[in-house]
């Protein structure tokens, strides 16, 4: 996973956009990072590392984080973000990659000229019958990609851009 | 039953990006995986699913017709709980920032779970809305269109029936909304266009509250998310209701939906957005139920003038 850490005006207040990207497995992970930037909590154990986090942000005692290490990393997270202050992102490798013989079930389903390479049911349907049941797999769950790289040979990645600022006249916008 | 425990959902239907844009907007908050589900192809699903393991849905909406198919995306919650208000909000800021937009077609609809509730609450519901309408109405801004077609006020043929079956179980408030036990209650049900839907109590387990205009300001939506929760715990703790149908007054208007917003709890700094935000589109006063007095033509002190003299009993000062 992909986060990023926003940097905040004087008055704590988070700046969209801004910030340092942190990339880790999971979100224990990406916590172990966050604590390990500075001398001053990286000596910290992780619990106490990110209720104190939390009790600078919320202001005094706050609700407790979850027995469990990993789940209490994602609520902290989870809290982290509540308050705009980190952003995830993005994994930057594909989110699911074609299966390896993709492109040769494609072109045999193509070279057999039994169907129009985007009816996308059809071409799934005959990659299962001439032998490749994983792509026909992965193309029944991918519909969107298949036709963008019938179109274009590419495969379009999610991206959460940020759009222009609007000038935010109350403070809760 | 406090406000804050009452669990509810929200619908908001965006404009101008796709359904995956939205999905990786809220993702940006949420954190988990993003996942396209694409089936039933005619709604292309997508999914966020958060890292409490809670599912976000990014879905297609026919209704939004005014913008191409692929622009048109209704985010739905999942089951959220109070403390998830600020969540909820950040969500909402995030799209916006990434493009989202709402135009005259798009609503928001607000979700009450409806397990605490028995007959008698839901009357007490559809009562305490009933009397207060004509200002709920007018606070909410509703466009004459949204509430010919698709929320409907409460009806008063409905009021009566529950005035005089006093129902207690759900059943029996089921028998009164649709005029005979309907035990399969289907989605596109017309008796849903209403503000207040109690089909979706035997459709789906919520009250639905259908009367918003969208919008994609945090603060607007957190405001309409607490008076729903108001209204639901007011007609919850209550033991009845009046169903007088109050008369809309333009001169007291502000300050009678004011007592209203503090007689269902909204009182103090944590709902001073939302009364804020609420009372924006009333005419009146909010402190003065027949308009604030104008100050008296003040009348100038009758000070006396003394004469300074010096001792030749001359005015001292410069002679021409």
């Amino acid at each position: 996973m992909k986060i990023l850490i926003r940097s905040t005006t004087l008055d704590g207040d988070p700046i969209p956009g801004s910030g340092e990207t942190l990339q880790a497995a999971d979100c224990l992970e990406v916590v172990e990072l966050m604590r390990g930037q500075t001398p001053f909590t990286a000596s910290r154990a992780p619990r106490d590392y990110m209720t104190e986090v939390l009790s600078g942000i919320e202001g005094g005692p706050t609700q407790p984080l979850p027995e469990d290490t990993a789940a209490a990393a994602a609520e902290f997270l989870t809290r982290l973000a509540r308050h705009g202050l980190i952003e995830f992102l993005p994994d930057d490798k594909a989110s699911d990659p074609w299966p390896e013989r993709f492109l040769e079930a494609l072109e045999t389903v193509r070279l057999s000229g039994r169907t129009n390479m985007l009816d996308h049911p059809e071409v799934t349907r005959l990659t299962a019958e001439m032998g490749y049941p994983e792509v026909a797999v992965w193309l029944a769950d991918h519909r969107r990609e298949y036709a963008a790289f019938v179109l274009e040979g590419t495969r379009p990645l999610g991206k959460n851009f940020g759009g222009k600022e609007d000038p935010a006249p109350c403070a809760d916008k | 039953m406090n406000l804050k425990e009452i669990h509810y959902g929200i619908e908001i239907e965006t404009v101008k990006r796709t359904q995956e844009q939205i999905a990786w907007a809220i993702h940006s908050v949420v954190g988990g995986t993003v996942r396209h589900v694409g089936i039933p192809s005619s709604y292309d699903p997508w999914e966020v699913e958060d890292l409490r393991g809670r599912v976000w849905k990014v879905v297609g909406d026919a209704s939004l017709t005014s913008v191409p198919a692929h622009l048109r995306a209704e985010v739905v919650s999942p089951v959220l709980g109070y403390d998830d208000i600020p969540q909820l909000q950040e969500v909402v800021r995030a799209i916006r920032r990434a493009g989202g937009k709402i135009n005259s077609q798009c609503g928001i609809h607000i979700h009450i779970d409806a397990a605490p509730f028995d007959g008698r609450h839901l009357g007490n519901l559809a009562k305490i809305i009933y009397k207060q309408e004509p200002l709920i109405l007018h606070a909410l801004g509703i466009s004459r269109d949204r509430l010919n077609r698709y929320t409907r006020p409460v009806s008063d043929e409905l009021i009566q029936r529950i005035e005089q079956h006093r129902p207690r179980t759900k059943d029996q408030l089921n028998r009164i909304w649709y005029g005979y036990h309907n035990r399969q209650p289907q989605h596109y049900d017309n008796s849903r266009y209403h503000g207040v839907n109690l089909h979706n109590v035997w459709y789906r387990g919520t009250v639905e509250f259908r009367w918003f205009e969208a919008t994609l300001h945090a603060g607007r939506i957190k405001a309409y998310l607490q008076f729903c929760l108001a209204v639901a715990a007011k007609a919850l703790n209550g033991r009845a209701a009046s169903s007088r149908k109050r008369d809309f007054d333009p001169q007291s208007a502000k300050y009678d939906f004011r007592v209203f917003l503090l007689h269902l709890g909204l009182i103090g700094d944590e709902f001073k957005t939302a009364r804020k935000h609420l009372m924006a589109n009333m005419p009146g006063d909010a402190a003065f139920k027949n308009g604030r007095p104008k100050p008296e033509d003040v009348l100038p002190d009758e000070t006396e003038t003394t004469t300074l003299t010096n001792e030749a009993g001359q005015v001292p000062g410069l002679t021409v």
